[in-house]
């Protein structure tokens, strides 16, 4: 039996609530695939908007790594890995009654296993910037 | 739930994706390709033989349009997969080492924050800002005006045709009195219409359009600004209100249709005058403040979903309808640095 691979995700505030202008850290490893069998790694900070609307989204951090890209004495795509990023103005984490915007740290990985297609696994952790609640008139 | 690969037969419930939304980027990329090569190849084909005359021009126009759909599809095509949203976003990074302009620095540092330079292009008398007018009929104004002036055309070929069959025929037969017949609901439609556009034209004309002017632009959650309203000619106004107003609109597609719903979220009265004369000695002009709520949202624009604030006047004046009128407001997320222009797009790298 095979298990789908493990993504976690770690950030640097317990309470995953931060203001504009801060440094979000980030932390992110995968396990239960074999390091050949990955093909590459992305990690983005982005929005997307949810609610009765069609989805928006907007991306602030990407970063894509392959086996190729990787230097050559760390070629394992698995390692936890850390990054930062300094996280923008706005848009802000709303919660309206149609419009939704929720920011979070994606983790997308695409994996090859016995010679089958590429398959892909995304994680994603989300967390807040500057929630601004439900205006009530 | 998986979904299937391609769905030839079946109505679409429910889900907006049937089947495999790789298949579909697929499928737009594979066409998109077809079509600019077919465009590349007969436009090579149509250079090395040139025909004269119209056939030129139409074989041209045929020519670049399928190479113009077929970029634009296999940009759109790129853009919207998941190979779009790295791209995307180095395009977004490598687009803004090359434009100076303070628009652009402006979006970077607001990304999705309405542009407020347009709103800062009209200078008020009272305060430095007057608002746009975001709201009016002019489509209602414009679909009446094409419906009655579709109906006048038919009315007078009708009549044209009809007058025509009788002088030309002998009489007999339907042929110049089945059109007169159908003249009488042709000349009704168009008299209704008619005098829709003057009811119309008539609230346009006569009723002077207010004016907002506010003492601060863009604005943001917990300030307070002056607001200075104006209106000129010569009314007897049964009640004037204007409200601060927050709205969520989304967009989204159902079936092929797209639809737009608009809520709003907050409506707070913020003036209210009735039973008043504007003349041309008196005009309208009244200051009063406006709050914007300590929590609020900043405005938010994206392709499906936008969240604005307005203020919104409801009018009565006697002889007319009710007049409804919206102005732009823009608000900015709350900064320490408000005045201060810097960029702030992360420290990512794009690959």
């Amino acid at each position: 039996m095979q298990f789908d691979p493990l993504i976690s995700i770690r950030l640097d505030l317990a309470d995953r609530e931060y203001h504009s202008g801060d440094i979000l850290e980030c932390e992110y490893q995968i396990d239960a695939v074999e390091s050949d069998e990955m093909h590459s790694v992305e990690a983005a900070v982005l929005w997307y908007t949810s609610g009765k609307g069609d989805e928006d989204q907007g991306i602030h951090y990407y970063q894509r790594e392959t086996r190729k890209s990787r230097h050559l004495d760390q070629p394992d795509l698995r390692v936890l890995t850390h990054f930062t990023t300094t996280l923008p103005h706005c848009p802000f984490s709303y919660e309206g009654t149609n419009l939704k915007i929720q920011w979070c740290v994606r983790v997308r990985i695409l994996v090859r296993r016995d010679g089958q297609t590429l398959r892909e696994y995304i994680q994603d952790q989300g967390f807040q910037l500057q929630r601004v609640p439900w205006l009530k008139s | 739930m998986s979904r299937q690969l391609i769905r030839i037969l079946g109505k679409k419930r429910g889900s907006r994706h049937s089947v495999s939304s790789k298949f579909g980027v697929i499928g737009n990329v594979a066409f998109s390709l077809t079509l600019l090569l077919l465009g590349l190849i007969s436009g090579v084909f149509f250079l090395w033989n040139l025909p004269d005359g119209v056939a030129s021009w139409l074989l041209g126009i045929v020519i670049l349009s399928f190479i113009g759909f077929g970029i634009q599809g296999l940009i759109t095509g790129l853009l919207g997969s998941r190979v779009g949203d790295g791209l995307r976003f180095s395009l977004t990074q490598n687009a803004h080492r090359f434009d100076l302009t303070q628009k652009s620095k402006a979006a970077r540092r607001l990304p999705n924050v309405p542009i407020i330079d347009t709103l800062r292009m009209s200078p008020g008398r009272a305060q430095p800002w007057r608002l746009p007018v975001t709201t009016g009929k002019p489509i209602q104004i414009i679909s009446v005006i094409a419906f009655f002036a579709t109906w006048i055309i038919v009315s007078l070929f009708l009549v044209g045709y009809s007058i025509n069959q009788y002088r030309t025929t002998n009489h007999s037969g339907w042929s110049w009195w089945l059109p007169m017949l159908s003249l009488l609901p042709s000349i009704g439609f168009a008299v209704w219409s008619g005098r829709m556009l003057t009811y119309e034209l008539k609230n346009q004309i006569n009723i002077d359009p207010l004016k907002v002017e506010v003492s601060h632009q863009p604005i943001y959650p917990g300030q307070t600004i002056d607001v200075t309203i104006s209106q000129g000619g010569t009314l007897y106004v049964r009640s004037l209100r204007l409200f601060l107003v927050c709205e969520e609109v989304t967009s989204y597609h159902q079936g092929t249709d797209v639809r737009t719903e608009t809520l709003e979220i907050l409506r707070e009265q913020v003036f209210v005058q009735r039973r008043f004369e504007i003349t041309s000695k008196s005009p309208l002009a009244e200051t009063f403040t406006v709050t914007i709520p300590q929590d609020a949202m900043h405005s938010f624009q994206s392709n499906f979903n936008c969240l604005q604030w307005r203020i919104v006047s409801v009018g009565r004046y006697r002889d007319y309808s009710e007049i409804r009128r919206g102005f732009s407001l823009v608000v900015h997320p709350p900064l320490e640095d408000a005045d201060e222009v810097n960029s702030s797009s992360g420290d990512a790298h794009a690959v």
